[in-house]
């Protein structure tokens, strides 16, 4: 009897990125460390070996079936190789040994490209983390006991806890006007530009209590105060500036899964508000937030995309034909998003590791509708605001920086090199 | 230190698959010159060209990487195929192609993808949807001709053809048939 690998489904999100994505959609992100020391290679493969015997659910590889792609067991080595590309490129499976993830490093730093339907942000630093902690133990053998590694118990869980969770019943919301897309020339060769805001998070904690925010709203209130005090007025936008907002549905329902479990929620500027007056965004950021942070509200948003991919019509239609419709629609879906967000907050690192390590970052690959897409993530007291982009002109990032300093917050600025940025 | 490497924005393209292209493009168009300038009786430049795709086709399929041996069978199958009855179109059809060229192609696609399974049972699980395609192929030129009397004018070939390429499946099924149902179920599910 021939050995048969095992499969199994993909999650209702990771459905679409295999269809929609391409070249110029890469639908990848990447979670970044920075240690406090030259990675070794050899060392770092090992790491990731033992990863992925704890983590089953990433050593897959996508499969094309006749309704829908799924997932098989990828019993090839693993490529782990020095950063030659920009960052969150496509990952093309044929020069990957068919991974849906990619190890790369550079001096210090430890790069994770993870393709989107294999996980999201969250399960994504399980995984980094996973390969941190490994790698130090590896390489400071005598720092580490025994009984640290036996602490790290990960539920290898890869239910769909969409279909678990969702409310058939459910009508989705509206999903209203198209949005303002960011303006300007586009950077040659399908470069990436990328920006790094170091932050320090105690004085923009200080800063967000003092303006009665949490920090999230406080940051996509300088990202919108920046975009329309940037592009938006000098391009002469009509259009509203709607921000996405990417959110863990771990935190609204009870789920141990490895797989996607996230929903959005969008910010949409009204005609109302007095986007000149931060103030005035903070306050319209500070009521979206709740409002649509509500269980209720997201539930709905995730049970309405949830039926879609449910739907029956839509399950016998062949992949074949699928990938066409999907890639039709998503040329027009995606002009509702001026720009993404996502803050996946902080990188809870055991004690005695965190002395190994410098910074975590976090980024989202841009494209051609949304030229600019932001994260963040914190570690120790310093938060890690990313932007990434395609745009040749960086004034909505310095624009960001400047608005930062201006509120007495401390930054420190690094980037790819692709912008001659100057903090 | 630095956080990333100095990229250099050079977009790669494979300079050897640029000339091979320009070249193909001159041999055609120099052979459909030369021919419309001596001839158009015979129309010869068609069969370069006809090579020439077949060759594309092949070349561009087979260097991709990680590609399942399989499906460049079944790959072959068809592009034989459609290069044989160009050929014997362009030669002023005799009907050599689908009575006796087809056929043995057919075989030999068969009697490979049969090879294939009995030396690596293990992996057969890779071939099994090939397989299915390619025994659904095999059975073209039976559905001809029944539902197309006459363009199969001397069936002799195509009836040993359609019986080694049932035969095998059917040993296949035997063999292996669990682990097809598993596959078609991976491969269907909705």
């Amino acid at each position: 009897m021939p050995k048969v690998d095992s499969w199994r489904r993909l999650d209702n999100s990771a459905k679409i990125f295999p269809i929609a994505s391409s070249k110029k959609y890469s639908s990848v992100f990447r979670l970044s460390v920075v240690l406090k020391e030259k990675i070794n290679p050899k060392i770092l493969k090992e790491a990731v070996n033992i990863s992925l015997k704890k983590l089953s659910s990433f050593k897959v590889r996508l499969r094309k079936g006749f309704f829908w792609y799924y997932f098989e067991d990828n019993n090839k080595d693993i490529i782990v190789e020095q950063e030659r590309n920009y960052p969150c490129k496509y990952i093309d499976p044929n020069t990957n040994n068919d991974y849906l993830f990619k190890v790369t490093y550079w001096e210090n730093k430890i790069n994770l490209d993870i393709f989107h339907s294999l996980t999201d942000g969250n399960s994504g630093t399980i995984f980094l983390k996973e390969i941190v902690y490994n790698y130090l133990e590896l390489a400071h053998p005598q720092d580490f006991s025994k009984q640290l590694r036996a602490e790290r118990k990960i539920a290898n869980n890869t239910e769909d806890d969409y279909l678990k969770n969702y409310d058939k019943k459910s009508k989705g919301a509206k999903s209203g006007k198209k949005a303002y897309m960011l303006k300007g020339k586009r950077l040659p060769f399908g470069a990436i530009g990328v920006i790094h805001v170091n932050i320090n998070l105690s004085k923009l904690k200080d800063k967000a209590k003092e303006k009665e925010v949490t920090i999230t709203q406080y940051l996509t209130a300088v990202l919108i105060y920046s975009i329309y005090n940037s592009n938006y007025k000098k391009y002469n936008g009509k259009k509203p500036i709607k921000v996405c907002i990417p959110v863990d549905l771990r935190k609204y329902f009870k789920s141990e899964t490895l797989s996607n479990f996230f929903s959005y929620i969008t910010l949409q500027t009204e005609q109302s508000t007095n986007l000149s007056s931060f103030d005035e965004i903070l306050k319209f950021v500070k009521r979206g937030f709740i409002e649509k942070l509500d269980k209720e509200e997201i539930s709905k948003t995730m049970s309405a995309n949830v039926k879609l991919g449910n739907n029956l019509f839509i399950k016998l239609i062949p992949l074949f034909f699928k990938v066409g419709i999907v890639k039709l629609s998503y040329i027009e879906i995606r002009k509702y998003t001026t720009t993404t967000f996502s803050n996946i907050g902080r990188m809870g690192i055991i004690g005695e590791y965190q002395k190994y390590i410098d910074k975590f970052m976090m980024l989202i690959a841009p494209e051609s509708v949304e030229k600019i897409k932001c994260s963040a993530c914190s570690f120790d007291n310093n938060l890690n605001f990313t932007f990434t982009s395609t745009l040749e002109n960086t004034e909505v990032e310095q624009k960001f920086c400047k608005k930062l300093k201006d509120e007495g917050i401390d930054i420190l600025v690094e980037g790819n090199g692709v912008h001659d940025f100057i903090s | 230190m630095t956080l990333y490497p100095k990229i250099i924005n050079v977009k790669k393209g494979h300079i050897a698959i640029k000339i091979l292209a320009i070249l193909s493009l001159v041999i055609a168009g120099t052979c459909l010159i030369i021919n419309a300038c001596t001839s158009t009786r015979f129309l010869w430049s068609l069969i370069v060209i006809a090579g020439i795709v077949y060759t594309w086709v092949t070349v561009t399929y087979s260097i991709r990487r990680n590609i399942n041996i399989a499906s460049s069978v079944m790959i072959q199958l068809i592009a034989i195929s459609l290069l044989t009855v160009c050929i014997d179109y362009i030669i002023g059809y005799s009907g050599w192609s689908i009575n006796l060229a087809i056929p043995i192609i057919i075989c030999v696609a068969n009697v490979t993808i049969f090879i294939l399974t009995l030396v690596s049972v293990h992996r057969y699980l890779k071939y099994a949807v090939y397989q299915l395609i390619i025994f659904l192929l095999s059975m073209i030129p039976l559905v001809i001709f029944f539902v197309f009397p006459g363009v199969i004018t001397n069936p002799i070939f195509m009836i040993i053809s359609s019986s080694i390429a049932l035969f095998i499946f059917v040993f296949s099924l035997i063999l292996c048939g669990r682990s097809i149902v598993e596959e078609l179920d991976r491969r269907l599910h909705m």
